[in-house]
C-alpha cells in the first residue's frame, strides 16, 4: 500500500501512522529536553495516536460487523492501541516519558507490518470464535502484551543504565520494569485462564497442548521464573532484567512465531 | 567438596535435572520395579526430610523446576506429538525416531516424567503453603496463587482418573446410549461407556454466511497461487496497486445477476443507422430494436407465423426473399453472439478456440423429444418447435471427446462441466427459416409506412404516426423511430441475487486505461510477472451449525435441547459439545465429556487469578535469601 493509496483508502489509518511516526521524534525530544513545549508535543502526539487508533479499531469493527481481532492484520492494529493505553497509564502514574518513543517505535513497526501485509478480505467469524470470551480473552492478552512490552523496554533501559534513578521517587528502571511486568503478568494470567475456560466451552478441553497454548504457557512460566528468581539473592539486577527481556522474546514468538513451528499445522490458534 | 556459594548456585538446577532423570528412569521400569524404586526413594526422602523440605520449598528450586517445565513445553512444540511409531520413523528416520521414543519426546505431555514434574510442582506448592503458613491474612496472595495451581493440577488429575471423553456421530432420528471412549489424543479406543440414558438427534442445521463474489489479485508462488488483495462490492471505485506489475486496477461495478441491454441514443445526422424501437407483448425482455441495413438486426421473428422487417429505402418496400434456417454456436464469454457466432450445419466439423477444440455438429432435432422408456431422443415433427442440436467437442491436446446437447433456451446445458478441463461453454441459437409465402410479414420503410404482407401479397399500408406509440401488428407496438441512432450496451443487474455474477473492472497503466468484464470463475492476466485477476466466489464458510437433540429414558423424553459450538448441553454428569457437522449425511459429530474435576479446576483458576493480583499489587515483599521460601 503506497502512501497515496493509504490516504485515499484508509485515511484514519494513514493519520494514525503519521501521528505514531510523529510521536517518535517528539518523545525523543522530550527525553533530551524537559521544555514544556516538548512535553506537550510528545503527550499530544501520543494522545492523538491513541485516539486515532481507537477510531481505526471502531472503523474496522463497523466494516467487518464483528470485533476486528481475528486475523494477524487486525491484531496488529489492536496491539498499538493496547500499548498506547498502558504507556499513557504508566506516564500518568510514574512520568515515564522514556516510554513514548519506545511505544511509538514498536507501534510504528506493527502498523507498517499491517500496512504492507493487509488482509486479502474481511474474514468471517467461524462458529468457534462466536463466543462471549472472544473479546475479553483477546483484549486481555494484548493488554498483557502491552504491559510486558513496557517491562521489556524498561528492562533494556535498566540493563543499559543500571544506576539511573528518578529524582522524585528514587526508583530506578528496574523497579519500574517490575511494576510493568507485574501488571502484564496479572493480565497474562487472566488471559490464560479465560482462554482455558473458553476452550472448555467450545471443545470440551481447557488445555489441548496446542502449540500456541504451549507457548502461552512458556511465556507465563518464564515470567513466573522471573517472579521467583528476582527474590533470590544474586538474581536481582542484571539477571532478573535479562529474564524479563528473554521472557518478552517468548511473548513475541508466541504472537508471531507460530508458523515457524513444525507442529503449527494442526493448531487452532495460528494466524493463517 | 566445599559448599561454596558458587557451587550452591548449581544445587537447584542439579536437583531438577536429577529429578527428571529419576522420573524418566522410573517410567522405563516395569511396574513392580518402578514401585519398588519409588518406595526406596520415599524412604530416602523420609530420612532426609528436613533438607528436602527446605529444598523443595526454596525459591531456587522453584525457579529451576519452572524452567525445566517451560523447556519441556517448548520442546514439545518442535516435535510432532502423538504420532504413530511408523509416522515418526517416516518423518525422522528409524534411528532418531527410536531415540525420541526412548526419551518419551514423541508424546511428551502424556509422558511419565512430564506428569511427574507436574506432580512435584503441585507438591512444592502445598509444602510452600505449609511452610509459610500462607493462609494467614497477609499472605493470602501467595496462598491463593500457589494453592490455585495445586488445585488446578488436582482437578486435572481427578478429570484424568475419573473423567471420560467420547465421540458419537448421529444422523437425524438416530440414537445413542453409549459412547466410544477416546484416548488422550482423541483417538477412539475399544472401550465403551454407557450413558444411562438415550441421546437422540432430532435435527441438524447448517447456516452459512451469505454468498459473496470478489475480484482477487493472485501471483504465482512456487506451485501455488498467493492472493495479494481483493475487492468486493464495498470497495468499488477504489484503485489498488498490483505490485510488481506496474499496473493498478479497480472494480467499477459488480453485477450479481448480470444482463446487457442495448440502448439507443440519437446520433448526428449522417452517422449511425436508422432504428426502430419496439415492444413485444408476452416476451421477456419485451424491448427490441431493429436496425435498418444491419445484417441480422433488421429482421425479427415475432412468433411462428409472423416476422417483422425494418428497411430504410425509398419507394416500394417489400420482402420477397426466402431464407433458410440457421444454427449459430458461440463460445462462453462472448456477449455478442452476432459478432462471434459460428454458423454451423449438421454433419460438419469446425475448429474452435484457435484450433484447440474440434466441434462436430452431429445431429439436429427440430422438434426434440426424449422418450423416457426407450431413453432415446427423436424429433416429433419437422417443424422447429423445440430445436435441439447434438454436438461433440474434442480437445486436441488431451484427446478427450465430450458430447453435449445444446438447447437455445437453456444455455446452462452447454456448459463445460468441471471447467477448466471440461472444455468451453457453448451457446446455441436457432434462427428458423423465413418463407414470405408462408408468413405474415410487416415491413416498415423509409417512407414511414407500415406495409402488411400475407403470403407474399401486400395487404395494405398505413402511415406510422410520428412521436406516438403505434400498434404495428397484434402484440407489437412501435415505441419510437430513430432516423439516426447508435446503440450502446448498458450493463445491469436483473436482481440482487448471485445468479450470474459479473465484475466490470478497469486496469490502468500510466495514462492508459482499459476496462473488461469478468464473469464468475474467469480470470485475466495482469502484467508479465504472472499476476492474475480472477473474479471468484468467496470461500463458503459455516456461520452456525446446530443440533437439536432429545434425551430419553425408557422411551420417554426427559429433555430437549440445542447444541451449538460454545454452547454445550449438560445432562446426567455429561456435557455434549457440537463438534463436527457433515452436510453429506447430514450428520452431527457430538463430543461427550464427563469431567468430575471441572469445578475443582475452575476454583483453581479463580484462586490463581486472584492470588497473583493480590500478590503483585497489594503487598510488598522484602528481598529474601537463596534458601527462602517461594513468594
Amino acid at each position: 500500500m503506497t502512501p497515496e493509496i493509504l490516504w485515499s483508502e484508509r485515511p484514519l489509518l494513514g493519520a494514525l501512522v503519521a501521528a505514531t511516526l510523529l510521536a517518535l521524534p517528539a518523545g525523543l525530544l522530550r527525553i533530551f529536553s524537559r521544555r514544556r513545549i516538548f512535553s506537550g508535543l510528545s503527550l499530544g502526539a501520543a494522545g492523538v495516536a491513541a485516539a486515532l487508533n481507537a477510531a481505526v479499531l471502531a472503523e474496522g469493527w463497523i466494516e467487518a460487523g464483528r470485533p476486528p481481532f481475528k486475523t494477524l492484520y487486525e491484531t496488529l492494529l489492536l496491539a498499538p492501541m493496547c500499548v498506547w493505553g498502558v504507556t499513557l497509564i504508566l506516564l500518568g502514574l510514574y512520568r515515564l516519558w522514556i516510554l513514548i518513543p519506545c511505544t511509538a517505535a514498536i507501534n510504528a513497526a506493527c502498523l507498517l507490518h499491517a500496512i504492507f501485509k493487509p488482509d486479502v478480505e474481511i474474514s468471517r467469524l467461524p462458529p468457534a470464535l462466536q463466543s462471549v470470551w472472544f473479546v475479553p480473552h483477546v483484549v486481555t492478552y494484548f493488554t498483557a502484551y502491552a504491559g510486558l512490552f513496557a517491562s521489556f523496554s524498561l528492562a533494556l533501559l535498566a540493563l543499559t543504565w543500571p544506576s539511573w534513578h528518578c529524582e522524585r521517587s528514587g526508583l530506578g528502571f528496574e523497579d519500574y520494569a517490575h511494576r510493568a511486568a507485574s501488571f502484564g503478568i496479572a493480565a497474562l494470567t487472566l488471559g490464560l485462564v479465560m482462554g482455558a475456560i473458553w476452550g472448555k466451552e467450545a471443545w470440551g478441553d481447557y488445555w489441548t497442548w496446542d502449540p500456541k497454548e504451549n507457548w502461552a504457557l512458556v511465556s507465563w512460566l518464564s515470567y513466573l521464573v522471573y517472579l521467583h528468581l528476582r527474590l533470590v539473592r544474586g538474581w536481582k539486577g542484571r539477571p532478573a532484567m535479562s529474564i524479563l527481556v528473554f521472557s518478552f522474546l517468548a511473548v513475541v514468538f508466541t504472537y508471531l512465531g507460530m508458523t515457524l513451528l513444525p507442529t503449527a499445522g494442526g493448531s487452532l490458534h495460528v494466524y493463517q | 567438596m566445599n559448599d561454596t556459594p558458587k557451587l550452591r548456585r548449581w544445587r537447584a538446577p542439579a536437583a531438577t535435572v536429577s529429578l527428571v532423570v529419576v522420573l524418566w528412569g522410573l517410567g522405563r521400569l516395569p511396574t513392580w520395579a518402578g514401585a519398588a524404586a519409588a518406595a526406596i526413594l520415599a524412604i530416602g526422602a523420609l530420612l532426609y526430610r528436613k533438607p528436602l523440605y527446605r529444598g523443595l520449598t526454596g525459591l531456587p528450586f522453584a525457579g529451576s523446576l519452572l524452567t525445566a517445565l517451560l523447556m519441556a513445553v517448548a520442546l514439545g512444540t518442535f516435535i510432532p506429538q502423538g504420532l504413530s511409531p511408523a509416522a515418526l520413523a517416516e518423518k525422522y528416520g528409524a534411528g532418531p525416531a527410536g531415540f525420541l521414543r526412548i526419551l518419551g519426546l514423541d508424546d511428551l505431555f502424556h509422558s511419565f516424567p512430564f506428569r511427574g514434574v507436574l506432580a512435584v510442582l503441585a507438591l512444592c506448592m502445598i509444602l510452600v503453603i505449609i511452610r509459610r503458613r500462607a493462609w494467614r491474612p497477609p499472605d493470602w496472595g501467595p496462598f491463593l496463587a500457589h494453592g490455585g495451581v495445586a488445585t488446578i493440577l488436582a482437578g486435572s488429575l481427578i478429570g484424568n482418573l475419573w473423567g471420560r471423553k467420547g465421540y458419537i456421530e448421529l444422523r437425524p432420528g438416530e440414537t445413542a446410549s453409549s459412547i466410544k471412549i477416546q484416548d488422550p489424543h482423541g483417538r477412539p479406543t475399544a472401550a465403551e461407556m454407557n450413558l444411562g440414558f438415550v441421546l437422540r438427534l432430532d435435527e441438524v442445521d447448517l447456516e452459512r454466511y451469505p454468498e459473496e463474489y470478489r475480484l482477487y489479485l493472485y501471483r504465482p508462488k512456487g506451485e501455488r497461487w498467493e492472493a495479494l488483495t481483493s475487492l468486493g462490492s464495498r470497495e468499488t471505485g477504489r484503485w489498488r496497486i498490483a505490485r510488481g506489475t506496474g499496473r493498478e486496477f479497480r472494480l467499477l461495478r459488480l453485477f450479481p445477476d448480470f444482463d446487457v441491454r442495448m440502448e439507443l441514443r440519437a446520433a448526428p445526422p449522417g452517422t449511425g443507422v436508422p432504428a426502430l424501437q419496439i415492444r413485444l407483448a408476452g416476451r421477456e425482455p419485451p424491448e427490441a430494436v431493429l436496425l435498418a441495413g444491419v445484417k441480422d438486426r433488421e429482421e425479427l421473428r415475432v412468433d411462428r407465423d409472423r416476422s417483422l422487417r425494418f428497411v430504410w429505402t425509398e419507394g416500394k418496400s417489400t420482402w420477397t426473399e426466402a431464407r433458410p434456417e440457421e444454427h449459430r454456436i458461440w463460445m462462453g464469454g462472448a456477449e455478442d453472439p452476432h459478432d462471434q457466432a459460428l454458423r454451423v450445419r449438421p454433419g460438419a466439423s469446425y475448429p474452435l478456440a484457435a484450433g484447440r477444440y474440434d466441434l462436430e455438429v452431429m445431429e439436429f432435432f427440430p422438434d426434440f423429444v426424449f422418450d423416457l422408456e426407450t431413453r432415446r431422443a427423436s424429433s416429433r415433427s419437422d417443424r422447429p418447435r423445440n430445436p435441439v442440436l447434438r454436438v461433440a467437442l474434442k480437445d486436441r491436446e488431451t484427446g478427450r471427446r465430450e458430447e453435449r446437447w445444446l438447447f437455445p433456451g437453456h444455455p446452462e446445458l452447454g456448459r463445460g462441466h468441471g471447467h477448466p478441463g471440461g472444455g468451453p461453454d457453448l451457446r446455441y441459437q436457432y434462427i428458423p427459416p423465413v418463407d414470405p409465402a408462408d408468413h405474415e410479414i410487416v415491413v416498415v420503410g423509409k417512407t414511414r409506412e407500415i406495409l402488411e404482407y400475407r403470403r407474399g401479397v401486400l395487404q395494405g399500408r398505413r402511415p406510422l404516426p410520428e412521436g406516438s406509440q403505434t400498434e404495428m401488428t397484434a402484440g407489437v407496438v412501435v415505441e419510437r423511430l430513430w432516423p439516426w441512432a447508435e446503440e450502446e450496451p448498458r450493463y445491469l443487474t436483473r436482481s440482487g441475487e448471485w445468479r450470474r455474477p459479473v465484475a466490470e473492472i478497469e486496469v490502468r497503466e500510466g495514462d492508459r486505461t482499459a476496462s473488461a468484464l469478468l464473469e464468475a470463475g474467469e480470470s485475466m492476466p495482469l502484467g508479465r510477472e504472472g499476476h492474475v485477476l480472477a473474479f471468484e466466489k468467496k470461500r463458503d464458510e459455516a456461520k452456525v451449525y446446530r443440533s437439536r437433540v432429545s434425551i430419553l429414558k425408557g422411551g420417554t423424553p426427559l429433555r430437549v435441547g440445542t447444541l451449538l459450538v460454545n454452547h454445550p448441553l449438560s445432562h446426567g454428569g455429561f456435557r455434549f459439545y457440537q463438534s463436527r457437522y457433515d452436510e453429506r449425511g447430514p450428520s452431527s459429530g457430538i463430543l461427550v465429556v464427563r469431567d468430575p474435576g471441572l469445578g475443582v479446576v475452575y476454583v483453581g483458576f479463580a484462586m490463581v487469578s486472584l492470588g497473583l493480583i493480590v500478590s503483585l499489587f497489594f503487598r510488598r515483599r522484602p528481598e529474601t535469601g537463596g534458601g527462602g521460601p517461594s513468594p
